[in-house]
């Protein structure tokens, strides 16, 4: 019996966030029993994408979507995510949705257990029906058997390896009888390889038994090899849509990451001659963006770039190494060692941080601007402060917290009031300069900036980014940049350093072409001659 | 594995701190004290009789990751207006009784309803929550019971109504289902009276929360204790689900208030209610238990090891330093640090939880060293 | 969930059996009410005057309610015994008129509005109508 519509039909899906456009006009097809490969940077639309097929509700308070969604050639719009599995779509998400407590069976079969009746249920209601822990163990090896794995039913969660986690989520979907499409996201960004290839294997079994399964993921290597099809998206464009057989990996990465044509409009490479900072075997606890073993040395005076995907690790450096993340490995700092797991250490030690998260940690809301600029140099530095009573009381100076908040108001053309303004009323992008002149005001040796034009417009951006090469070159200061936009890293930075998996894949020049970056994040061999 | 083993046993020690320190200090006390064993034994089940309900009462919203439910004081004042009411209606013996746990009932309900809506707008900070949610309700309740009761609600006996016309006195005699429960089925060992219907009632209880366990709904209550939103997205209706185990705690505190009463014969009506929250609460903790774990093992050993040393350090305090009210510092002062040690103990503990995938992490470095 | 989803019969059968736990509930607490009431009876061996009749009072008279204790009223006395229920059953023993011993056995019932009756014995041994009355403590 063949079905002339395809299992799933997605067309002229578009979605913009409050007029940030960020899926355009996205039409694909899958068919029964077909895997198809969604990849694409950060960013690119693949998460929006699955929100939408599975009626997620942060869809539907940002203003809906438009462009139709087919179910075996039924028009569907799913206003929860459980009408959307109640059709038969299943999803194993990145983060583990597992009860740690709970065993494998009772995972799989969460809030689908069986049951049995008893007489406390005509009285109050089917959830006093007891479990049938008999049958659930039936269903949940059944279930596990369909993944074609080894796992033991009555395990603990919290007893298991990573790797079984992941199988125990998949079982999960498998156990819904009704299951037809399976949305794997990055199932296999924690498997070590063996795991990763049973995986693989389970897919390619599960596809044959008749079951769609689109995969996401950032390892091209296992897309090639698993894969029918292949969707390529980037700044929420559909850019290829391939038979998997008719591509290969440099293909693939160069359409994800695109923009050959822009030519990066660089000076020539600057050459420096003395190692500043040295960070060796560092590792930071960060949750999201753990960080497993990472080395690397930076120049005097040098803007260095730390890029990769996000949840690599990236974002964990510069919170580790500053104190603000539990972590351990050696920072040595203009040959002086410097220890770890304390901001005032890094403070003191001439070390600054501009975060990623700069209404939690960057900014006091409540305070008017000369106060947000000025209260490190305060605490860390005492600046500002006029001794009274030969030293016995310190108070603030006024006069000069303003003068320094007026002169950083001009330099960095920060729109405002006055200084008397308070942060909160200021848009993202000034209030990112206000964060960067307060790391400014203590003039540090080495400034690190995470994430520096997140969620700000593209004025703001190129005014940031220019403030920070300025310093750089008027100052001296040595700058670690670390940002999710290879491209503003290859504009600002002298070398970039690409995170992948907790661990530096390699450190290019910011000269190289782009698609060398792309390979580097997609966990590939590094291209020859990369590291220095 | 040597290291192994030597984590078990500090492993163990951590999570059994404070029954611990109480074995030790009752150890120590018990001599000072002079108690003969036959009077201890007395005294420890009068003391399961009259407690132990209202300890397992607690187990259910801990399962459910509500902590420590400071909001079984509002089944403890339904209990005592049942028992307001039989009183004046003169219903005496086990009748009394029942009627008052009846009549406790859409009280209970009423009370643990709202006291669930109102900790599922503070996830998080349940513990807190009900606790001031406690003091709050002592005022409607005394508004209900000082004022309300005598005037608009209809009281006829005087023995019970303050000699002003209306209000409920301070103290009211529960002579008429006095140990009602207690001397149904008594069994006597040597001196000591066992009231086995009262355990009998105790022990249908414990079936009643093994059971529980077992069923669907007491599984989405384990699966919600451990992570609301795993629980949230696999479809389990959090909210009410919480409401519901906080309904059958209330109910619970409720029926385990009648019985306490039931034993003491008097109620002292604007106080009983107050201590029998932090009481129990104490109670439970020292016998091993913690913010997210529970069992009934820990309410026994906890009514056992608190109350036991109730009752022997007035006399170890007498015979110490020549003062009988240390005991009755010490009740204050230990429930009290008592519930201090847990919460921060609870704390450190979530920390560390923590900071295991660091340690993992730094292991995972050294290794390769 | 469809798991749980309740057919129309299921969801009328369970109403109805929920509806009869109420009532069940609301009947066993009636029960108990009136079960557990307690009341107080005055025994009272006094000569009364009742409808022009004359009832006199005994030597000694044996008087139970229940299974209670045995009380025993001599001239002129008056017990208070309490009670709990509305059925009670008092027994009487007192010494005849050829002095063999005479034993009367009777049941009788309890207002709940009442907390307190006289049970007059010399009428209730001549098997007069008001041999038990509600009383009114006057204080």
């Amino acid at each position: 019996m063949k079905d002339k519509s395809p299992l799933l039909e997605m067309r002229n899906i578009s979605k913009d966030f409050f007029g940030n456009s960020v899926l355009k006009d996205v039409s694909f097809k899958l068919e029964k029993g077909e895997i198809l490969g969604l990849v694409g940077e950060n960013g690119a639309g693949k998460t929006t994408l699955m929100k939408i097929l599975f009626g997620m509700t942060v869809i539907r308070d940002t203003g809906g979507y438009s462009g139709e969604i087919f179910l075996e050639g039924k028009p569907v719009s799913y206003k929860t995510p459980f009408e959307a599995l109640d059709d038969g779509i299943g999803m194993v998400h990145q983060e583990f949705s597992l009860l740690p407590g709970f065993t494998a069976a009772e995972n799989i079969l969460l809030n689908r257990e069986s049951t049995k009746n008893n007489f406390m249920t005509e009285l109050f209601g089917d959830r006093m029906k007891n479990l049938d822990r008999k049958d659930m163990r039936k269903r949940a090896l059944k279930a596990i058997g369909k993944v074609g794995v080894q796992l033991h039913e009555d395990m603990l969660i919290s007893d298991m390896p990573v790797g079984h986690k992941q199988f125990t989520e998949i079982a999960r979907e498998l156990e819904k009888d009704n299951i037809k499409l399976l949305v794997l996201d990055e199932p296999t960004a924690v498997l070590a390889e063996s795991e990763a290839e049973i995986l693989l294997k389970s897919m390619k079994k599960l596809s044959s038994e008749g079951i769609s399964i689109i995969f996401i993921s950032h390892r091209l290597r296992e897309i090639i090899n698993i894969t029918d099809k292949i969707l390529i998206l980037r700044d929420g464009r559909i850019i290829q849509e391939k038979p998997t057989s008719s591509t290969n990996i440099s293909e693939i990465a160069e359409a994800m990451v695109g923009r050959e044509l822009e030519v990066s409009k660089r000076e020539d490479v600057r050459v420096f001659d003395r190692t500043f900072l040295s960070v060796s075997r560092l590792w930071v606890n960060m949750p999201g963006e753990t960080v497993r073993d990472v080395s690397f040395d930076v120049n005097e005076g040098e803007i260095f770039g730390i890029g990769g995907l996000a949840g690599q690790g990236k974002l964990g450096i510069p919170n580790g190494i500053m104190g603000l993340f539990p972590g351990g490995g050696e920072i040595i700092l203009d040959g002086k060692k410097i220890g770890l797991n304390s901001p005032r250490i890094a403070l003191d030690s001439g070390m600054a941080f501009v975060s990623e998260d700069r209404r939690d940690v960057g900014l006091l809301l409540d305070e008017p601007l000369d106060w947000n600029i000025s209260f490190t140099a305060m605490q860390v530095q005492n600046k500002f402060l006029k001794p009274i009573f030969g030293n016995l009381i310190k108070w603030r100076d006024e006069k000069a917290i303003q003068n320094a908040a007026k002169g950083f108001i001009d330099a960095l053309e920060i729109k405002c009031t006055g200084y008397s303004q308070k942060a909160q009323e200021l848009s993202g992008g000034n209030q990112q300069k206000i964060c960067l002149a307060k790391a400014f005001i203590v003039e540090p040796r080495v400034l690190f900036v995470s994430e520096p034009t997140r969620g700000i417009d593209v004025g703001a951006k190129k005014i940031v980014l220019d403030t920070l090469i300025k310093n750089n070159r008027e100052k001296g200061t040595t700058i670690i940049m670390i940002s999710s936009e290879l491209e503003e890293l290859r504009s600002v930075c002298d070398r970039i350093a690409i995170v992948d998996e907790g661990k530096i894949a390699g450190i290019l020049p910011a000269t190289r072409p782009a698609a060398d970056f792309g390979l580097l994040m997609l966990g590939t061999a590094p291209v020859s001659g990369g590291a220095e | 594995m040597l290291k192994n083993d030597k984590d078990n046993v500090i492993k163990f020690l951590e999570t059994n701190l404070v029954p611990i320190l109480f074995v030790i200090i009752i150890a120590f006390a018990l001599p000072l004290s002079g108690f003969s064993v036959r009077y201890l034994f007395n005294e420890i089940i009068v003391r399961l009789v009259r407690n132990l309900f209202l300890v397992l009462a607690l187990l259910l919203p801990i399962m459910a990751g509500m902590g420590l439910n400071f909001g079984m004081v509002l089944g403890a004042m339904a209990g005592e207006i049942g028992l307001i009411f039989i009183t004046d209606w003169n219903i005496t013996g086990l009748h009394g009784m029942f009627l008052a746990m009846i009549l406790s009932i859409p009280l209970s309900i009423l009370l643990g309803w709202m006291c669930g809506k109102i900790l599922n707008r503070a996830k998080g900070r349940e513990m807190v929550t009900s606790y001031i949610l406690g003091f709050f309700m002592n005022g409607v309740y005394q508004l209900v019971v000082l004022y309300g009761m005598g005037s608009v609600i209809p009281i006829a006996s005087d023995s019970i109504v303050l000699s002003r016309g209306y209000g409920i006195r301070n103290a009211v005699n529960l002579t008429g289902i006095r140990q009602s429960l207690d001397k149904l089925l008594p069994l006597k060992i040597g001196t000591t009276l066992i009231p086995v219907a009262t355990f009998a009632l105790i022990a249908v209880l414990c079936v009643f929360i093994i059971w529980f366990r077992r069923t669907k709904l007491g599984q989405d209550m384990r699966a919600i204790g451990q992570d609301m939103a795993v629980a949230e997205a696999s479809g389990i209706d959090v909210a009410r689900t919480r409401i519901i185990s906080i309904i059958i705690s209330t109910v619970l505190a409720g029926f385990g208030m009648v019985i306490y009463l039931q034993n003491i014969g008097t109620m002292n009506t604007y106080n009983s209610h107050e201590q029998v929250g932090m009481f129990s609460i104490a109670a439970l903790l020292v016998g091993g238990a913690s913010v997210n774990r529970a069992k009934i093992g820990n309410a026994i050993l906890g009514v056992v090891l608190f109350h036991l040393m109730f009752v022997i350090s007035p006399m170890a305090g007498k015979n110490l330093i020549g003062q009988a009210q240390l005991g009755e510092y010490f009740r204050v002062f230990v429930s009290y640090g008592v519930i201090s040690i847990s919460l921060v103990l609870y704390a450190i503990r979530k920390q560390r939880d923590k900071a295991r995938a660091g340690i993992a992490l730094a292991d995972a470095q050294e290794v390769r060293d | 969930m469809s798991n749980f989803a309740i057919t129309g019969n299921v969801r009328i059968r369970r109403i109805l059996i929920r509806a009869a736990f109420i009532l069940f509930m609301l009947i066993l607490a009636v029960f108990l009410f009136f079960g557990g009431k307690a009341h107080t009876l005055l025994l009272d061996n006094k000569t009364i005057e009742k409808e022009g009749k004359i009832y006199r009072e005994l030597n000694v008279v044996e008087v139970r309610i229940g299974s209670g204790k045995e009380e025993e009223l001599l001239k002129k006395d008056r017990v208070k015994i309490d009670v709990s229920g509305q059925r009670q059953v008092i027994t009487v023993t007192f010494p005849g008129d050829d002095g063999n011993e005479k034993i009367i056995k009777k049941t009788f019932h309890l207002k709940a509005g009442v907390p307190m009756y006289l049970i007059s014995i010399p009428a209730f041994i001549a098997g007069a109508d008001g041999w038990i009355e509600p009383f009114e403590p006057s204080n």
